[in-house]
């Protein structure tokens, strides 16, 4: 299963990696390739974050509701 | 802070009990710390609102079906004054009724209530989101009638055109709707965190996670994903502010700035706000839908993990508004997939829904038709999503009537069907009185009957190409033809009909409220805990001596073992 | 309640859990997961902005460059202020009555941060750098000022935490609270000094 999934997501990328340069299309190649690296960097960052902010927040506090229920003590 | 009004009020009942019965009408209903009171005032500001922004609603579409005329209770609409009212109907409709009404109202009535906390863990903070939501709403209503009228660039507000007074001739009417704008948020910021602490921290005794009623779980989905979205659109607001006023150059290309970077930044909150809307308004139908079909939620945990995983894609699918903004087409194609796939988990829960109807004994009572609607039309909304989010469809129909019709065709079951189950399910406990039925369900197929007769022309009149931001379309021959206009004229026709069948909802309030006839304490035999207490709940929701514990899940009904078909989560055993 | 008056109490009554974070500090750290976010947009949109000048300039022609070095030094007390916060937060659960000192002298490092801060937005104001010089001028102004806006606050916090203290009122709640939010102030400084004058 695992390894479908992961053949899977490698022909994806590997499928729009190829034909790149067969797009015609006036936006992918613009004048300034750094500034659509920026976009796609911000992009990828701003989404990223909130979400690890989130699982790690969850993480710790089912760690502390773990950790007091097994030693009620422990926690003030 | 936090449970300190137990205390409170444990030395009220032995100390000083007088005290508690003596406050004057200011303190009691103006600047009340109960969450109930906050609530109400939510509500009725939202209601308010509501009213404005069907008024608005009104005034435009007369002005596109029959382009020229006097509208009675309006006069004549000139340009300025129609973009004015669009980019304020917008506004109005998702920052100052949608989020207010299902987010702020209902959560601070219910999660209390069904969690059985005695209130809010930060009362005062809890306040002071109503005040501050109470003057971004009179900031906007002031910015209309300022110098150069209300501001008219739509509710996204893209710069150029917003930036400056130079292009949108608004300069002030800009400036104050930007910031109501903001301190709509700071509100609703103040509120979110209020309701994400007391679900953690202010649970019943004995209330597991899985015991939450879904609609608190929702609502505090919905309150996670603003908070952790709504900050680059504060700093992008900040700097829009700063173009207005201060004269900076952020987003005006000719001095470095850039002006997709608002579009970025504004996306980036506008869609989840979408979904912050939307999982409130679900929470609410299955909780109806589980009591009126005497049946367990279909898929607790089933429903809880999905709207998790919706809050997470919701983050991933924002791009999918810039399309034809010039952004990287294979960034297209990701944003694409995601759309596409965010409809997994929203047709999950749909599904969800007729597997919780499915079997079971329905009792069509106004709550419930008004929860069955939300299914029916959400769903048309969210077929209609579909075209919209596969990029190569969307450069046709980006910016015409088909957008405008999907995207009411997901936030009116969101905003006002949501809204009106919720209320007519809820109202015997707010008020004590029952609703009258016969009126209630005149008014709904007076309001869902006409809705479809204004929104499906407009999916057509989109996919002829007619553009969305058009005030006059007799100076767009192409368009103009008698076809063409008989459709907008049935639209609007029909609006004016469902704005008429709203007399009826308020006219059934005021009766109900007046005269109607008592509720009892649990008048639809439902199992949360907040139907465990008096209608109206008393001040502190239930005697201190009373606060209930939680023996199970709040959607145990037919049970086997028990004679009553339903099982309230309070009763030991 | 006569449904439950009806049924005897079978079922031992469920203990209230202690939460797992204490409301206040959970409240804090839902206001700082924002104010991250709010952070994290206005450095995208300098990012944004920057890579719009490549091959230019930046800071952009005429434009006067930044203190970098000073700025070092500065941030150098910012974040002494906030390893003195950690001491306080340690000789409190001790005694509180000995997390006075420590905390008065991270309020000193704050303010000494601050303040230096005001004197070189001075320099660069007079040198020439104002928000509407430039895209590079408006983003230093917006960015460092929001940073001082919350320093500022958090400061008022942090002397509301010491008069408490003085008079023996500060609950170790209040003072997570408190100190939670300098920690953000203090963390998220490092990231914009990154962004912003590197």
């Amino acid at each position: 299963m695992m390894r479908v999934g992961m053949s899977t997501l490698l022909a994806f990328l590997a499928l729009s990696a190829l034909p790149e340069a067969l797009w015609a299309c006036p936006v992918c190649f613009d004048s300034s390739d750094e500034n659509r690296q920026a976009f796609l960097a911000t992009t990828i960052f701003l989404s990223i974050l909130p979400l690890g902010m989130v699982a790690g927040a969850g993480i710790y506090i089912r760690k502390r509701v773990r950790g007091s229920r097994k030693n009620p003590a422990n926690t003030k | 802070m936090a449970e300190t009004l137990a205390e409170v009020q444990k030395q009220e009942v032995h100390g000083h009990d007088h005290d508690h019965h003596d406050q004057g009408f200011v303190s009691k209903y103006i600047f009340s710390t109960d969450h109930k009171i906050i609530a109400m005032q939510y509500l009725f500001t939202g209601m308010l609102m509501g009213v404005i922004g069907g008024y608005m609603a009104y005034v435009f579409r007369m002005q596109l079906a029959f382009p020229g005329i006097s509208v009675p209770g309006f006069g004549q609409v000139s340009p300025g004054e129609y973009n004015s009212l669009i980019t304020n109907h917008g506004s109005i409709m998702i920052f100052w009724v949608a989020m207010p009404v299902l987010i702020a109202a209902f959560g601070n009535y219910l999660i209390p209530l069904m969690i059985g906390a005695d209130d809010m863990v930060f009362p005062r903070i809890n306040r002071l989101s109503f005040q501050v939501f109470f003057i971004s709403s009179v900031v906007l209503l002031l910015s209309l009638f300022v110098e150069g009228g209300g501001f008219g660039g739509a509710w996204t507000s893209y710069p150029p055109l917003s930036a400056s007074g130079d292009y949108n001739l608004t300069q002030l009417g800009a400036s104050l709707w930007l910031i109501a704008v903001a301190l709509e948020f700071v509100a609703f910021l103040l509120g979110g965190i209020n309701f994400i602490t007391t679900l953690m921290n202010s649970r019943a005794p004995g209330m597991k996670a899985y015991d939450i009623p879904m609609v608190c779980w929702m609502i505090v989905i919905a309150s996670i994903l603003f908070m952790l979205s709504v900050g680059p659109l504060l700093a992008g607001a900040v700097m829009l502010l700063f173009d207005q006023t201060l004269n900076t150059g952020f987003y005006d290309p000719a001095r470095g700035g850039d002006p997709i970077l608002w579009q970025h930044l504004f996306w980036f909150f506008g869609h989840p706000e979408v979904y912050v809307v939307l999982l409130p308004a679900i929470g609410i139908t299955v909780d109806v839908m589980a009591t009126f079909s005497r049946k367990k939620l279909f898929g607790y945990k089933l429903v809880l993990y999905t709207a998790v995983a919706t809050g997470v894609l919701s983050f991933f699918v924002w791009a999918h508004h810039q399309f034809i903004a010039g952004i990287d087409p294979r960034m297209a194609n990701v944003f694409t997939v995601t759309t596409l796939l965010i409809s997994v988990p929203i047709a999950e829960m749909l599904f969800v829904m007729i597997a919780t109807l499915y079997g079971g004994s329905i009792t069509l009572t106004t709550p419930m038709l008004w929860a069955l609607a939300f299914l029916a039309e959400f769903l048309i909304g969210g077929v209609t999503g579909i075209f919209l989010g596969a990029s190569g469809a969307d450069i046709y129909f980006h910016d015409t009537y088909f957008v405008l019709a999907h995207f009411h065709y997901t936030f009116f079951p969101i905003a006002i069907i949501g809204t009106f189950c919720a209320f007519t399910y809820w109202f015997p406990k707010m008020f004590g009185k029952m609703m009258n039925e016969t009126l209630g369900k005149i008014h709904f197929w007076g309001t869902i009957i006409p809705f479809n007769f204004i929104f499906i022309p407009l999916f057509v009149l989109g996919m002829g190409g007619q553009h969305r931001r058009i005030y006059n379309f007799e100076h767009f021959p192409e368009i103009a033809g008698p076809e063409y206009f008989q459709l907008r004229q049935i639209a609007t026709i029909a609006l004016l009909i469902m704005l008429a069948f709203q007399v009826v909802f308020f006219f059934n309030v005021v009766m109900s409220w007046w005269k109607g006839e008592k509720a009892g304490k649990n008048p639809w035999k439902a199992n949360t805990l907040e139907w465990t207490t008096e209608s109206p709940p008393p001040h502190g929701n239930w005697p201190v001596e009373e606060l209930p514990t939680v023996y199970r899940g709040p959607y145990e009904y037919g049970h086997p073992d028990r004679e009553e078909d339903y099982w309230p989560q309070n009763l030991p055993g | 309640m006569s449904a439950e008056s009806a049924t005897p109490l079978t079922a031992p009554r469920p203990a209230k859990p202690k939460p797992a974070i204490p409301s206040g500090v959970l409240g804090v750290l839902i206001f700082i997961f924002t104010e991250i976010m709010f952070f994290s947009g206005l450095i995208s949109a300098h990012t944004i902005v920057k890579s719009q000048a490549a091959g230019q300039m930046w800071p952009p022609y005429g434009q006067p460059r930044l203190p970098v070095g000073e700025t070092a030094l500065n941030s150098l007390a910012l974040l002494v202020s906030g390893i003195v916060l950690v001491f306080t937060w340690f000789a409190f659960k001790r005694d509180p009555e000995r997390a006075r000192i420590p905390l008065l002298l991270s309020i000193v490092l704050g303010s000494v941060f601050v303040g230096f801060q005001g004197v070189e937005w001075v320099a660069l104001l007079s040198e020439g750098l104002t928000m509407q010089s430039s895209a590079y001028g408006g983003f230093f102004y917006l960015i460092v000022g929001s940073h001082a806006i919350h320093a500022v606050g958090a400061l008022i916090a942090l002397i509301w935490a010491y008069d408490r203290s003085s008079k023996g009122l500060l609950t170790s709640t209040q003072l997570g609270t408190v100190s939670a939010f300098w920690y953000f102030v203090v963390l998220v400084w490092p990231v914009l000094y990154w962004q912003v004058y590197l």
